[in-house]
Order: C-alpha cells, then sequence, then structure tokens
C-alpha cells in the first residue's frame, strides 16, 4: 500500500494536503493557546466528521421519510428535521418492517446535525482557505450550502402559511392556518366591534384548568383530538350542552393525517370541554373545527352573566388589513377527462389604505404578490363533485416567507461553483489527455 | 496480425445490421389478415385521455392493459392479429338487446366474436377458481370460458370498492382489476367510448358515436343543421361497423379509405401527427433498442476475452450502439413533438430518458476510454430501464395528460430533466462500480491502467451526477416555492432527491479524504443505486397499507426489494473480500497495486497520475 496516500486521507486538514506533518512545528504559532486552538479547529474540520454527518443525515431523511408512512408531515417537519433530538420508533428503524412503535432510540435531529455540519464546514475552510483557481469553486458550493442551510432556519422560524377562502362575489380579509387550532371566545360588542380573546390549541391539554382574568369561565379540558370525526351517539353523549345534544352527536378520534396519504385531508380537531364560572359548572361542551368551519360553519353560544359569548374551536386565524374579492373562479379540464388542466381565481384587492382596487388573476404558477405576502391558487370549490360541479369558490395558500430569496440566491452560488469547480477538473482531465 | 478483410470491417458490417434490423422492423408488419385494412381503421382521430391520437394507440393501449400484449396471438389458428382488429370485432360485439348497437350490428351481437378472444389474462389461482377456470400457459382466458360468473365479479367489485384502500386483499385486487376490464369492453361494446366524432359547435369538441349517431338522426328529422365533421365521421363509423358487421370486406375498405382521404386534406397537420404516431406504434422503437441492446451486452462481454477478435468485437459493438442510440434519440425526439412536452413528464418516460442517458454517457466513457466495459455497462443499463419501461406501458398510455400544477413546459424541461439526468448518472456510476466488484473478483482483466481507468470513469460521472442532482433538486424546491410558496416540505419524493445529493456528496467527500479509494468507492457507487431506485420508485409505495402489497404495486415493491438486497450483496462482498483474493489482484504476479490511488494533491482534487 501507498502509505503517502494514506497519511494525505487521514489528515485531510492539512492545509498542505501531501506537506510531510514533520514541517508543522516550523510555521507553529508561539503560544501555547494557539497551537491547541489550530488543533481543535483541524480536529473539528475532519472530513471524516463531513462523511460521518452526511450518513446520519442520509438515515435521518430515510427515516423521517419512513415516519410519514403513519405520521402528519408537519409533526415529522417538526420532531425529525427541526428538532435537535428526536426518538425514533423501531418500526421506523426496521423500514416499517415490524410494527413496534413503543420501542424508540434517540437521534439527533436535523438541528442538531446541521448544526455540527455547519460548524465541520466553517472549521474546514478556516482551515484550508486560499484563494486559488481551484479552491474558488469549492468555497463558493460551500458558501451557497450555508446559505441553503440559513435559508430553511429562517423558514422554520419566521414563515408564515395560511389559507384564504373566497366565495364568488365575495370579500375575505381571514387567513387561517389548519396546522393549529385555537378556542376563541367572541362577545359582540356593537354592529362594528367584536371582544375577542384567544386560546392557542396548544394549551388545550388533556387535564389542564386555563383560568384567565380576560376569561369570562374557567376552561377544564376533558378531552382534546388532533383529528377527529362527529357520528352518531348511540349511549351516553359526553356533552351535555351545546350542538353535540341537540344533533345527538359525538366526536371521536382519528388518527392523524399522515404525511405520505394519497388523499391529503386536514386534521380536523375537536375538544370536550367543561366551563366554569367560579365553583358553578356552566356544562359540557363538545367544540369541534368541524361545526366551526369544516362543514356547519356554526358558532355555539355559551351564556354568562346574561351575555351570550359565541366561542368556537378553530383554524388559527389572522385578519389582513385589506379584502380580497373574488369575482369570478373558473376550472378546466383535459377534454374528454376529470383531469383539471387549469384553475383560476379573478380577484380584487380592496385595501382602504391605498385607496385602489388592483384587479388580477390567479392560477397555477401565477401567483398574487401583495403586501409582503404571496398568494397561490390552491384550490377551487365546487358544488358538486368532478367536472360536473360549477365552481363556487377557492382557495388561495397565502405565504409570508422573509428568507424566501435565500433558496434562489443559494441555487445561483452552488450551481455556479460545481460548475466552476467540476469545469476544472473537466479542462485539467482533457489537457492531461491531449499532453498524453 | 494480419486481419482478414471481414475482422477488418466489422464494425462497419455491425453498424449495417444494425441500420438493416430497424429498417426491417419500420415496414409495417404483423397482422394475419392484411386484405381487411385494419391499420386504416387505426388511423381514424379520436379524443382519448385528453389527446387527439389515433385508434391504433387506443386499441394497443387496452390490449396491453388487459392482456400485457399489443396484438392477439391466436393459439387455436396459431396467428396474431392487430390491436386494431380485436378492438373492431369488440365494437362489432354489441348486446342483442342494445337498440343502437344491437340494431347496427345484428350478425356481431348473435355471434359476439369478441367474448371468444382469449386476451383476459387471470394469473391468480384463487380468482382462477372463483371462475372455474383451470391454470393453463399463458394464462389468457375469453369472456365466454367463465361468463356465468361475470355477475359475481361485479357484485364483489362493488362490494370491495366500499373498503378502504388499505385493507383490500390480493384477491380483491385482482377482483377489481378484472372487473375494470371487463367494465372497459363493455363501454367499447356500446359505443360509448372512444370519442370519435368530432364537432365544431361546442366547447367540448368530440363525441362518443352513440350519443352521435343518435343526434345527428335527430337533427335531421327536426331539420336542424349539423356540422360536416360530424356528420362525415358518423357516417363514415355507421358505413365501416355495418360492412364489418356484414363481413363485406371491400365496403369496408372504400368507406375507411375515403373518409381518410378527405380527413388529409381537411387537417393535414393532425393526420400528419396520426400517420407518424401509427407509424411510432408499429415500429415500437424502444422495443427494438431493447433487443439491440441484449446482443450488445453479450458482444462487449465476449470481447473482454482475450481473443485476436477483441479489438474489432469491440469496435463492432460501440457501431452497433450508435446506430441503436441514434433511434433512440430519434424515438424520444418523436415523442416530444406528438405530446409537445418536454421529454419526462411521467415514469415511463423518465425511464427511458434514463436509459438514453446511460447509453450516452457509456458512449462517452468508450469513447475516452475504448475498453469495452463502458459498452456493456452501457447496454446493461439501457436494457434494464427499457425493460421496465415496458412494464410500466402495462399502466396504459404512456403520453397522459399532466394535472394543473406541472403543466408547465418551463419547470418540466429544467427540474425534471436536471433531476432524471441526476438519476441516470447515479445508474451509471453504480453499475460500472458493479463492473469493478465483477471484474475485479473473476476475472484478470482488471489490471494496472484498466482498473484507474474505470474508476476515473466513475469519478467522472459521480461528478457530472453531483451537478445534475443538486441542480435538479433545488430547480425542484425553486418550482415548489413558484408554485406554492414553500422551497422545501419534506415530502418524500424530495427526500428521496435529497438522499441522492447527500449519497454522491459522501462518496465524493470520502475519496477526497483518504477513505475509499477505488475499490470503496465502486462499493459505494452499487449501493448508489439502491439510494437512486428508491427515490425513482420507492417513494411511491409508501402510502400503501400491508395488504396493497398484493397489487401490481406490491409485486413492483417486492421486485424492488429483492433486486436491492441482490445489489446490496454484490456491494457487502465487494466490501469485504480482500482484495488479495480478487482475481485481478492476485498475487504472486507482480502488478501496479490497482488499489491505490494517486497521491491527494493540495486541494483534494485528484493529483494527475505519474504514468
Amino acid at each position: 500500500m501507498d502509505q503517502t496516500a494514506i497519511k494525505a486521507g487521514m489528515t485531510p486538514i492539512g492545509a498542505n494536503g501531501t506537506a510531510s506533518p514533520a514541517k508543522e512545528p516550523a510555521v507553529m504559532p508561539k503560544s501555547e493557546l494557539k497551537i491547541l486552538a489550530v488543533k481543535v479547529l483541524r480536529a473539528l474540520a475532519s472530513l471524516r466528521i463531513t462523511v460521518t454527518l452526511f450518513a446520519m443525515s442520509m438515515l435521518l431523511v430515510f427515516w423521517g421519510t419512513l415516519a410519514q408512512a403513519d405520521t402528519g408531515i408537519w409533526t415529522v417537519v417538526g420532531t425529525y428535521f427541526r428538532g435537535f433530538l428526536v426518538w425514533v420508533p423501531l418500526k421506523v428503524i426496521l423500514f416499517n418492517c415490524v410494527d413496534n412503535t413503543a420501542l424508540r432510540i434517540p437521534f439527533p435531529g436535523g438541528l442538531s446535525i446541521g448544526a455540527v455540519m455547519l460548524v465541520n464546514l466553517l472549521a474546514a475552510h478556516a482551515v484550508r482557505f486560499k484563494l486559488a483557481w481551484n479552491r474558488a469553486g469549492i468555497i463558493l458550493i460551500h458558501a451557497g450550502i450555508i446559505v441553503m442551510m440559513l435559508g430553511e432556519l429562517i423558514t422554520h422560524l419566521y414563515a408564515v402559511e395560511g389559507r384564504m377562502m373566497i366565495m364568488t362575489g365575495h370579500a375575505a380579509n381571514k387567513v387561517f392556518n389548519p396546522r393549529y387550532s385555537e378556542l376563541a371566545i367572541v362577545l359582540p360588542v356593537d354592529a362594528k366591534n367584536d371582544q375577542v380573546v384567544v386560546v392557542p390549541g396548544a394549551l388545550l391539554q388533556v387535564g389542564a384548568k386555563i383560568h384567565d382574568e380576560r376569561l369570562p369561565f374557567d376552561i377544564e379540558v376533558l378531552d382534546y383530538m388532533v383529528n377527529s370525526t362527529i357520528i352518531d351517539v348511540k349511549d351516553k353523549n359526553p356533552a351535555n350542552k351545546g350542538i353535540a345534544v341537540v344533533m345527538n352527536e359525538k366526536a371521536i378520534a382519528l388518527p392523524e393525517t399522515a404525511g405520505a396519504d394519497t388523499e391529503q385531508k386536514e386534521d380536523v380537531p375537536a375538544a370536550y370541554l367543561r366551563l366554569w364560572r367560579g365553583d358553578k359548572v356552566l356544562g359540557t361542551w363538545l367544540f369541534s373545527v368541524f361545526y366551526s368551519e369544516v362543514f356547519y360553519d356554526y358558532i355555539q353560544e355559551v351564556p354568562v352573566d346574561g351575555k351570550n359569548y359565541q366561542v368556537s374551536l378553530r383554524f388559527k386565524q389572522t385578519r389582513r388589513p385589506y379584502y380580497v374579492h373574488l369575482d369570478k373562479v373558473t376550472q378546466k379540464f383535459y377534454p374528454g377527462t376529470d383531469m383539471a388542466k387549469d384553475f383560476r381565481s379573478y380577484v380584487r384587492v380592496q385595501d382602504p389604505a391605498v385607496n385602489q382596487e388592483r384587479k388580477l388573476e390567479i392560477y397555477m404558477n401565477a401567483p398574487m404578490y401583495y403586501g409582503g405576502e404571496t398568494f397561490y391558487q390552491a384550490g377551487v370549490t365546487t358544488d358538486r363533485p368532478g367536472r360536473a360541479g360549477n365552481a363556487i369558490g377557492t382557495t388561495l395558500q397565502v405565504v409570508r416567507n422573509p428568507g424566501w430569496i435565500l433558496p434562489y440566491a443559494s441555487c445561483a452560488i452552488v450551481g455556479f461553483g460545481l460548475l466552476i469547480h467540476f469545469g476544472y477538473t473537466l479542462y485539467r482531465f482533457l489537457e492531461r489527455r491531449t499532453v498524453r | 496480425m494480419k486481419k482478414s478483410f471481414f475482422q477488418q470491417y466489422l464494425p462497419q458490417v455491425a453498424a449495417g445490421v444494425t441500420i438493416l434490423f430497424f429498417g426491417f422492423q419500420m415496414l409495417p408488419h404483423g397482422d394475419a389478415a392484411l386484405d381487411w385494412h385494419y391499420r386504416d381503421f387505426g388511423r381514424l382521430p379520436v379524443l382519448d385521455k385528453g389527446r387527439i391520437k389515433p385508434m391504433d394507440t387506443v386499441a394497443r393501449n387496452n390490449l396491453m392493459v388487459i392482456t400485457h400484449r399489443q396484438s392477439y396471438y391466436d393459439a387455436d389458428s396459431g396467428q396474431r392479429y392487430s390491436a386494431n382488429k380485436w378492438l373492431l370485432d369488440v365494437m362489432t360485439s354489441p348486446d342483442s338487446r342494445d337498440p343502437v348497437m344491437g340494431a347496427l350490428c345484428p350478425n356481431g351481437a348473435k355471434n359476439r366474436y369478441a367474448w371468444d378472444y382469449k386476451v383476459f389474462r387471470i394469473e391468480n389461482d384463487e380468482l382462477l377458481q372463483a371462475l372455474g377456470l383451470k391454470m393453463r400457459d399463458g394464462l389468457r382466458y375469453s369472456i365466454n370460458e367463465f361468463g356465468a360468473k361475470v355477475g359475481f365479479i361485479e357484485d364483489r367489485a362493488k362490494a370491495i370498492d366500499k373498503t378502504p384502500a388499505k385493507e383490500r386483499t390480493l384477491f380483491d385486487a385482482k377482483v377489481l382489476e378484472l372487473a375494470h376490464h371487463l367494465h372497459m369492453i363493455a363501454e367499447y361494446s356500446t359505443a360509448w367510448f372512444p370519442l370519435a366524432i368530432p364537432d365544431a359547435e361546442v366547447a367540448e369538441p368530440w363525441h362518443p358515436f352513440r350519443t352521435a349517431v343518435v343526434d345527428v338522426f335527430q337533427a335531421r328529422r327536426a331539420g336542424d343543421p349539423v356540422a360536416p365533421e360530424t356528420e362525415d365521421a358518423v357516417e363514415t363509423y355507421l358505413e365501416v361497423l355495418r360492412k364489418y358487421d356484414q363481413d363485406d370486406k371491400p365496403g369496408f375498405n372504400a368507406a375507411l379509405t375515403k373518409y381518410l382521404a378527405k380527413l388529409e386534406k381537411q387537417s393535414p397537420a393532425m393526420m400528419g401527427k396520426i400517420n407518424l404516431e401509427v407509424f411510432f406504434n408499429e415500429f415500437a422503437p424502444f422495443y427494438q433498442c431493447l433487443t439491440i441492446y441484449v446482443v450488445l451486452a453479450l458482444v462487449g462481454a465476449v470481447s473482454w476475452l482475450n481473443t485476436a477478435w477483441s479489438t474489432q468485437l469491440r469496435r463492432a459493438a460501440f457501431g452497433a450502439m450508435s446506430v441503436a442510440f441514434v433511434v433512440h434519440t430519434a424515438s424520444i425526439i418523436i415523442r416530444i413533438y406528438l405530446q409537445g412536452k418536454p421529454p419526462v413528464t411521467n415514469l415511463y418516460s423518465s425511464a427511458i430518458f434514463i436509459g438514453w442517458g446511460c447509453v450516452g454517457i457509456c458512449m462517452i466513457a468508450e469513447w475516452f476510454y475504448s475498453n469495452g466495459i463502458a459498452t456493456v455497462v452501457g447496454s446493461v443499463t439501457g436494457f434494464c430501464t427499457l425493460i421496465i419501461a415496458h412494464i410500466l406501458s402495462l399502466e396504459g398510455d404512456t403520453m397522459q395528460m399532466l394535472v394543473a400544477v406541472l403543466d408547465t413546459n418551463f419547470w418540466l424541461a429544467t427540474h425534471v430533466t436536471c433531476i432524471t439526468l441526476g438519476y441516470t448518472t447515479a445508474f451509471v456510476a453504480g453499475f460500472m462500480g458493479l463492473a469493478y466488484i465483477g471484474l475485479g473478483m473473476f476475472t484478470d482483466k482488471l489490471r494496472g491502467e484498466v482498473a484507474t481507468n474505470l474508476s476515473r470513469a466513475t469519478y467522472g460521472v459521480l461528478c457530472a451526477g453531483m451537478f445534475l442532482s443538486f441542480v435538479g433538486t433545488v430547480l425542484g424546491g425553486l418550482w415548489a416555492d413558484y408554485s406554492w410558496g414553500r422551497f422545501w416540505g419534506w415530502d418524500p419524493k424530495e427526500n428521496g432527491a435529497l438522499l441522492i445529493v447527500i449519497w454522491i456528496a459522501l462518496i465524493l467527500h470520502a475519496r477526497w479524504g483518504g477513505m475509499v479509494k477505488q475499490r470503496g468507492m465502486a462499493v459505494l457507487s452499487v449501493i448508489g443505486i439502491i439510494v437512486t431506485s428508491w427515490s425513482w420508485f420507492g417513494t411511491n409505495f409508501l402510502g400503501l397499507g400491508k395488504h396493497a402489497y398484493g397489487g401490481s404495486q406490491g409485486e413492483a415493491m417486492m421486485w424492488l426489494v429483492g433486486l436491492d438486497l441482490l445489489i446490496l450483496s454484490i456491494a457487502g462482498l465487494g466490501a469485504w473480500m480482500p482484495l488479495q483474493q480478487w482475481q485481478s489482484f492476485r498475487p504472486p504476479a507482480k502488478l501496479d497495486p490497482p488499489a491505490t490511488p494517486p497521491p491527494l494533491s493540495p486541494t483534494g482534487i485528484m493529483a494527475t497520475p505519474t504514468h
């Protein structure tokens, strides 16, 4: 075996690669601390660490994909890719071949691996930095990858996604986010104003008691379901007040919609809440997104001290200072098929602040940009399924992502870097051949 | 050594023979009853699945779905008939109670010739038993053989339809499949399909013959105007179906000739495409290329034997491969023209495109290194991908329309093409790795420069793969951001692409860091085949429940897992077996140690070799 090659491989951090280690003391700085720092830096810059991190990230990505067979994509993203540590169930580790999900092993999550990768990468460039033609490509590639990782981090931290549903001839300013729920308690004050208190869905943990000065009542969470459906009650109704009693219905829990499901549906959260006024029980209500948003658009009323509070469990929502009015929505099919060729919304933005209307068409691959947000055509509401139905409303995906430019920048930087680097390699290869 | 004349001109001869082979396949052939103009029937334009196409395509696709072949072989007479004849027989074998078609084709309604065609492929034991059929060679059965059980199939299928897809058994899947095939036949024998009658008046301008014929007659009776296109088409179909039913050959042929001549004059552009597609169907270029690639793999392998013929055989294989590559390329271009879309729009087209890329890359490698290895790798990968394409074509039309979000030529041309070429490079590198392991272990070919060159070619392909798969993946992200505002959503397909990028990055970094050398790179590249096949196919199976593994997708899944295990064990063997035991690296012969790479340059790039 060629010993020099092995050495070169074992000390990839060497800024001068094949140079023998014996030379090192000559260039070493005097201070002990500096020597230590360089040593640490070199250890951190090891290509072995890089390769190990690659292998670990592949396992993580692969398991994170398999986990989507049973778990919702956003749960997986939150735990696997945007967590520091993930407990991977045995089922996922063994490629979904066994059913055991109780046994779990800890594995570093995306944030940990990404952070170490960043350190490794920065250290490597710190030790090996040199301005030369054959380095330029490599520096660009890695700089671009850092930009991309930052982009994903910023998206994770700051991006907001939501939906806006508008029926033809109506205007909407409400944007809801189906990934989160909230309990809204609304007291209409006058024709124009409501007094609103919102309890985030994350606080509705089973067994929790919620007391707050701003709430007209205390909340005891009897049950909370991430995903549910409504069925007829055969035995005892868990609720004793509200629409569930009137309709004689109850909610049962469903598994979270899995990421790999072919039919992508949204989770329908529901909660059984016992409401208290001081020591007095007001009753047990069933609140479900099914009632408030999906099906009935029905808001339940809870009378407290002579006031009627409108209470609903709903998707987390925010309102924009402007309205989007839907003039018309169309859907086209390929002739002779049920396959949609085109969805298109004809909208007007009515913004009191600018006192003018903008008329726009939104369709696939042609979004609308307004107020720092982007509106994408996401779906069409029809009165009947299939091509027989008439389009009566539209769903727009509303996204605000301060880091949206980073992937584009990164793509350009890395692509350019790869071109330079591999182009240079190819050039040398061809040159070598002509010399021979 | 003096070469004989034949030996000297072997490459030219090989290329010539290949050209002749393709030329012969281009001639129209294959129908036992050519005096009926079935081919003309196949040239009738119809609107099917969103695209105007020849009847020939519809007939072939339907027959392919039902019987896994594009033609019908009658074992009793030993004759082979075209799909057009089969479809025509289906269309003229209506139910005698059918007021429209039954009245039009009384003979067919009485005899129901199509019911005798043994075309239904039933391979499931349980289903055969339920239908009271005996397993036989070919596994193909006619409706007449299980006619009494059709009601049972329909009822059962209705019940199964109500159960969630995840809970269905293999038997359920097969019952549904058969019910679906019967339903297809029924649609054609009642003339609800295909949409064969054009109409200039309404927004959705094609109708099935069944409604059109009624509409035309009612309009005539009421004195309303009828669009001439519609009237012509209805008259033609009436004539064609009636004459066929009456066994009137001249009448049938004349009606078709007249109508087609008129169409050629009225819409030459449409008929140009139609005729090209019919030619393309008959030629079946990818199937012919597949045949050539098999032969080339064998010839290439023989050229490795150290005989006087080695060099010439290698050149002959290269010559023939160039011809096949030209045909492969031209066929992809024809598909692009017919569909009006970039080359890759679905799994099928990705398979033929990957095959094309593999052959192309290997031809470049062979051009540089001229050792016959790349020829074999190219023809084997070309063959494998075209086989996959052939299996995928069993699902029906290979030029489907695209759902709204995918219907953009810009992103299809950039992202999809890039990522598919990324798959291509990963496969080529993997098969080069397989060649390295195979040749090294079982032959003494892999010595000195041969090993270095093979390894260098793998490295070059991996570098290209890094570029293509990275750029392709990122372009996909940009498309997603552009379409719904999310650059990266961590969904299975995206993750699959990411895995390829990381895997190639891992191989390259491991090599730059000296952690792997030639052998290690070969082994890792082989594992890359598994990673790539997961990204290409595996993610499609994710959403399936346990039971669905029995369906046709389940079979595909089993194949994939089996092949991956095989590849993994080869990689394992390559990694585990000490190099001294490989035939090529066996002592005592004192050779340059090929397993050692040249020293690394300061930058981590391979230094210029000294020899």
